[in-house]
């Protein structure tokens, strides 16, 4: 959880064409990028396809096994599982999403400012996030919750101030070394306007190097709203989370293994498609990664 | 002689420069934690009477909690007051308990470090053995078996698997107990479920730099000098690539000292971790502050420990070599 | 044979030594286990004391039992010759287990010192009221007004727990020194406490006979699900606070039970948010009562494992009226004529404001998340729409006027050992600590503080039955959606061993089935 992937400062800028047929080449990329497209059509479409409303009991039907009608079965309320891991998935994998977006475009600003910025601008920057890097983010993470609270949003900042500082520091390496870059001085010396400078030679090269990341931190991420949810730090009832909805059903495992095992494997896939995607975008980083 | 001493100084002034930027961590993290304080819902009198379950608090019992706590004292001197408390040493009284917080953490820290000790050593050797099987038959199936065996280890979240160990392994097979009380065979699973999927991650990483340094230079010249397989494995490729690998290690093994809280409870282990999930629950603030000032110390030292191990053995680390 | 005595049998006998009594001989029964989900953090009396009147450790003068009265326990008896004076008299022959006598004296030294120590115990009593000693086994209470709560309050565990205040203020704060020191009456004295559980061994000495058991180890284990297969693993006998949303699970495994047992004096309630919102409207809050299906909640939701409502308080009590209804029909129309319509998907509004209310629940109650989604559903059927929202924190939450809530649902005692005057003070007087909604009600205002020094037993059944068809029929606030049972689970050799009723999980005579 929260892990942060060692990568190399410098990545070669690329563009995102030939991205997807990059990853469709690449013999893990390939797995990757299908399970991670089904799962995201799936959240996305989820309550379109939800075959019942999430949160709306039916005692009658409590604890029925897979079968028609419901193929996942239903839980101790008579709540269909389907629906429920349809709806969760919004909050799982949307909320993963969420947190690594965020993270990326806050590392992405705070470390090209320290870059472009003044030298003490700088250095104030880099020692905060020193700070913040010298805690582990798994404590930084509880120190939030435990201070504003459980709930579903305060999960999801303090998962974003746990992760934050890394990718800061990324984004600034690369930002530091972009803006001096040949092609970046040639461009000011011929009179192109600063933000130009920044959005066609800064920006690009510190975005792949972010884009990596970020992808390799999604699978932390889904695993981490899982287990804040499953401890009751994070998405609170009635509100389905794939983490909650296992630690809802743990005590029925004897007669509903489903109820226990789908959850399971729907945290399972995200974070393998997550990690493999992650794993292939790197690759495709660095050529002599290729093995 | 003169190269010597140089040279233990060069080691002395990077450790001086590395213990001074740790100092610089903790007490910022220490003042990030007070500085979120205020954004915490509800007034912490009321927080202090939930925590201790007391739902019709009299007018005294409020004031008597807000002496006790110096809860009417401005942030600022409460914050010093409590960093000068902890410069000798008192973390404060728990808002729940009303026990000094340094005698609650104390009291489980060694359950804690038996299951993340155990934990580690599970971890280092079984990630060892899988690498170096996946790296002396790199590309073929051992490999294979190997990489998929960890990719889906690392994606499943070990709560999942303590859930599984504890309805087949404890209640099904008769392994160890339910309520631990910190008995052996319970530390045994729990350590094994945190070692194993621990061990998947670590596993990937020593991997790589098995591959990367088979490929390099000195694997090359062993090999067309005759040497087996197994010989150019053990000999050039994992003395590089263990130093590196061992330094991630020692570094997550830091973060680990809080415990393992998911696991404590699923295990009923009476670590930390389990009593800072209680404190979390109802927000007994000086117990997590404690706790996070802990952890990052203990953080910050693993990480002076493992760069300190580091410039001893490799040279080209220390300040002057950099010149 | 030395070598053969385990470890609790060792401290057995240490205690037994400690308090200077004989071994006892137990080779009937072995200790009982016992896994609750609470820690009990010290063994200070004043705050974790009422631990130990649940676990057979300490006693209190009087008792309050299923049948919703007051009995005399370490009192022989309890009257009230005239209104503002109350004769006690205790038993002949009860000693502390470290074997001093339980006489007036020490039972004034008690009081006194919970008066003192203990801010439920000053909060309990009223101004002016004066203890003495007027016998060797008689106290009498005196107050300038007539105290007619007073056998309610003896019964109460977090006021006079009936200790050696000697033995207690001879350890100043060291409260670990009290360990062994035999303080308590019960039929367990407690030999061991540390953060994951607390070991008591029988004191032979025991007034109403020997106990019959040896001892008994209560384990603190926060993990329901680890309590639950702790039963099942043989671990333990009897798991305290089970999730009732466990009960399939148990009743499919073999060796373990799902007990249910006694009415409790309270269960969850809902109070309604007065000062925002639909529910000023007084016909709407009339309608919500009569939309709540009780029976549903009960025996559908919970399948028994909740009593159904059938009024503000617990049916035993001797003041529970009989008025809750459920009546859809009626509800509908209530609404209709105050004007709030039913649209083309059969939900109301009025002037364009849809009728939809907040229900607020909080975390640490896992069973209101089944309970607000049936009522949300029992709502719909009348037309009136309803989100769940989670609080942390919920008393600090609905006391905040930026929060939005309709309907708050909070697990309350309104009748904790039978003391009906601290829930009215507490959650129904304008300006009140737990006046969640800005309840005002000029007739409550009046009955709750006549109630309060009304020693009528007929003129005070007679103000409650009041209040409560005030709240149904003219003016609802507070109502409850379900009345709380007892329930645990056992294994086989607890299979008959019902939950104690307020609280009181173990007494002498508690011991496996036969």
């Amino acid at each position: 959880m929260l892990a942060r992937p060692r990568l190399a400062a410098a990545m070669p800028a690329r563009p995102a064409s030939g991205l997807v047929a990059g990853l469709s080449r690449h013999p893990s990329g390939r797995w990757g990028l299908i399970l991670a497209l089904t799962l995201g059509a799936v959240a996305v479409a989820g309550p379109w396809l939800a075959p019942h409303p999430p949160n709306i009991p039916d005692y009658g039907a409590a604890l029925r096994p897979p079968g028609p009608g419901h193929w996942l079965g239903t839980d101790a309320t008579g709540r269909n599982q389907l629906s429920r891991l349809l709806d969760g998935a919004r909050r799982s994998l949307g909320g993963a999403a969420l947190v690594a977006v965020a993270i990326t475009l806050i590392g992405l600003v705070v470390g090209t400012l320290a870059a472009l910025g003044a030298r003490w601008v700088d250095a104030v920057v880099m020692r905060a996030v020193d700070v913040v890097m010298a805690l582990p983010g798994l404590i930084l993470a509880f120190a939030v919750i435990g201070l504003l609270g459980p709930g579903y949003t305060n999960l999801l900042i303090a998962l974003i101030a746990a992760d934050w500082a890394y990718t800061a520091r990324i984004a600034r390496a690369c930002a530091f070394e972009a803006v001096r870059s040949p092609a970046a001085i040639v461009a000011r010396q011929i009179g192109v306007p600063e933000w130009r400078v920044i959005l066609h030679h800064v920006l690009p090269p510190v975005f792949w190097p972010l884009l990596v990341l970020g992808t390799l931190g999604l699978g932390g991420q889904i695993a981490a709203i899982s287990a804040f949810s499953f401890l009751g730090l994070g998405v609170q009832v009635p509100h389905a989370e794939w983490g909650a909805m296992l630690a809802d059903s743990r005590h029925l495992f004897t007669v509903a293994p489903w109820l226990l095992l789908a959850p399971a494997a729907c945290i399972l896939l995200s974070v393998l498609a997550s990690n493999l995607l992650g794993e292939a975008l790197r690759d495709l980083a660095t050529p002599e990664g290729r093995s | 002689m003169t190269g010597a001493v140089s040279r233990g100084r060069g080691i002395i002034r990077a450790l001086v420069l590395r213990l001074w930027q740790a100092v610089l961590a903790a007490a910022g993290a220490s003042l990030l934690v007070w500085l979120m304080l205020p954004l915490a819902p509800g007034d912490p009198v009321d927080m202090i009477l939930s925590a201790r379950r007391i739902e019709e608090p009299t007018a005294e019992q409020i004031a008597a909690l807000r002496d006790r706590f110096g809860l009417d004292l401005p942030f600022w001197q409460r914050y010093l007051l409590w960093l000068g408390g902890v410069v000798q040493g008192d973390f404060g009284l728990s808002w729940r308990t009303g026990e000094p917080v340094w005698d609650g953490l104390v009291r489980r820290l060694p359950a804690s470090l038996q299951l993340v000790g155990l934990s580690f050593a599970i971890s280092v050797g079984w990630s060892l053995a899988l690498a170096l099987v996946a790296a002396r038959w790199t590309g073929r199936w051992p490999d294979r078996v190997v990489l998929a065996y960890t990719r889906i280890l690392a994606a499943t979240p070990s709560f999942v698997l303590a859930l599984l160990v504890l309805q087949f392994a404890v209640v099904g097979l008769g392994l160890g107990r339910v309520l631990s009380g910190g008995a052996g065979a319970t530390l045994v699973l729990a350590a094994a479920v945190l070692g194993i999927d621990r061990a998947a991650g670590w596993t990937q990483l020593l991997r790589a730099g098995l591959i990367e340094h088979l490929a390099r230079g000195p694997a090359d010249v062993a090999r067309a000098r005759g040497a087996g397989p197994g010989r150019v494995l053990t000999v050039y490729a994992l003395p590089p690539a263990l130093l590196p690998w061992l330094t991630a290690l020692g570094i997550s093994l830091g973060g680990l000292i809080g415990g393992a809280p998911v696991l404590e409870a699923i295990f009923t282990w009476p670590g930390v971790g389990q009593h800072v999930l209680t404190a979390l629950s109802v927000r007994d603030v000086p117990v997590i502050q404690a706790f996070v000032l802990i952890a990052v110390l203990a953080y910050v030292a693993a990480s002076l420990l493992v760069d300190a191990l580091a410039l001893l053995i490799d040279p080209r680390l220390r300040p002057e070599a950099r010149r | 044979m030395i070598l053969s005595l385990s470890r609790r049998a060792l401290l057995a006998a240490a205690a037994a030594v400690a308090l200077g009594l004989p071994a006892a001989a137990h080779d009937h029964h072995p200790p009982l286990r016992i896994v609750t989900s609470f820690a009990i953090d010290s063994m200070n009396p004043w705050e974790d004391g009422f631990w130990m009147q649940e676990f057979g450790q300490a006693e209190l003068l009087m008792q309050f039992r299923e049948d919703g009265k007051h009995h005399p326990w370490l009192l022989s008896a309890l009257e009230n010759p005239e209104p503002t004076r109350w004769v006690m008299t205790l038993r002949e022959g009860i000693t502390f287990q470290n074997g001093k006598p339980v006489d007036a004296p020490a039972v004034l030294a008690a009081i006194e010192a919970a008066i003192a120590n203990s801010q439920s115990a000053k909060g309990a009593v009223p101004e002016g009221a004066a203890f003495a000693v007027t016998g060797p086994l008689e106290l009498t209470v005196t107050t300038p007004a007539p105290w007619p709560e007073l056998p309610g309050v003896l019964a109460d565990e977090a006021v006079f727990l009936i200790l050696d205040a000697e033995a207690v203020a001879a350890v100043g704060e060291d409260w670990g020194k009290l360990v062994g020191a035999g303080i308590y009456t019960g039929p367990y004295a407690v030999t061991a406490l540390d953060d994951a559980r607390m070991e008591a061994v029988a004191h032979p000495g025991y007034w109403q006979g020997k106990p019959a058991l040896p001892g008994l180890t209560v384990a603190f284990v926060p993990d329901a699900n680890a309590r639950i297969l702790a039963v099942q693993n043989d671990e333990a006998d009897i798991a305290l606070y089970p999730p009732l949303a466990a009960r399939p699970a148990v009743d499919a495994t073999p060796g373990v039970h799902f007990n249910i047992g006694a009415l409790s004096t309270g269960g969850f309630t809902g109070y309604m948010n007065l000062r925002q919102g639909p529910l000023a409207d007084v016909a709407v809050r009339k309608a919500v009562l009569r939309a709540v299906d009780y029976r549903e909640i009960a025996e559908d939701v919970f399948r028994g494992g909740l009593a159904q409502a059938t009024s503000l308080y617990a049916a035993n009590l001797p003041f529970a009226l009989e008025n809750y209804r459920t009546d859809p029909t009626e509800a509908a129309a209530l609404l209709d004529a105050a004007g709030w319509v039913a649209g083309p998907d059969g939900m109301r509004a009025k002037d364009g404001a849809p009728l939809s209310l907040v229900l607020a629940i909080y975390p640490q109650q896992p069973d209101l998340v089944p309970l607000s989604t049936a009522v949300q559903a029992q709502l719909a059927r009348v037309g009136i729409g309803a989100e769940v929202v989670s609080y942390d924190g919920i008393n600090q939450a609905l006391m905040e006027p930026s929060n939005r809530w309709d309907i708050a649902m909070v697990s309350t005692g309104a009748a904790g050992w039978g003391r009906v005057q601290s829930f009215l003070d507490s959650y129904l007087l304008p300006g009140a600590r737990r006046n969640y909604g800005g309840y005002d009600n000029a007739e409550v205002n009046a009955l709750v503080p006549e109630l309060a020094t009304e020693p009528d037993p007929a003129r005070r059944t007679q103000i409650l039955h009041r209040i409560q068809t005030i709240l149904w029929d003219e003016d609802p606030y507070a109502f409850s959606f379900n009345i709380h049972l007892g329930r645990v689970i056992v294994n086989d050799r607890y299979a008959c061993y019902k939950p104690g009723f307020a609280l009181y999980h173990v007494s002498w005579q508690t011991a496996p089935c036969e």
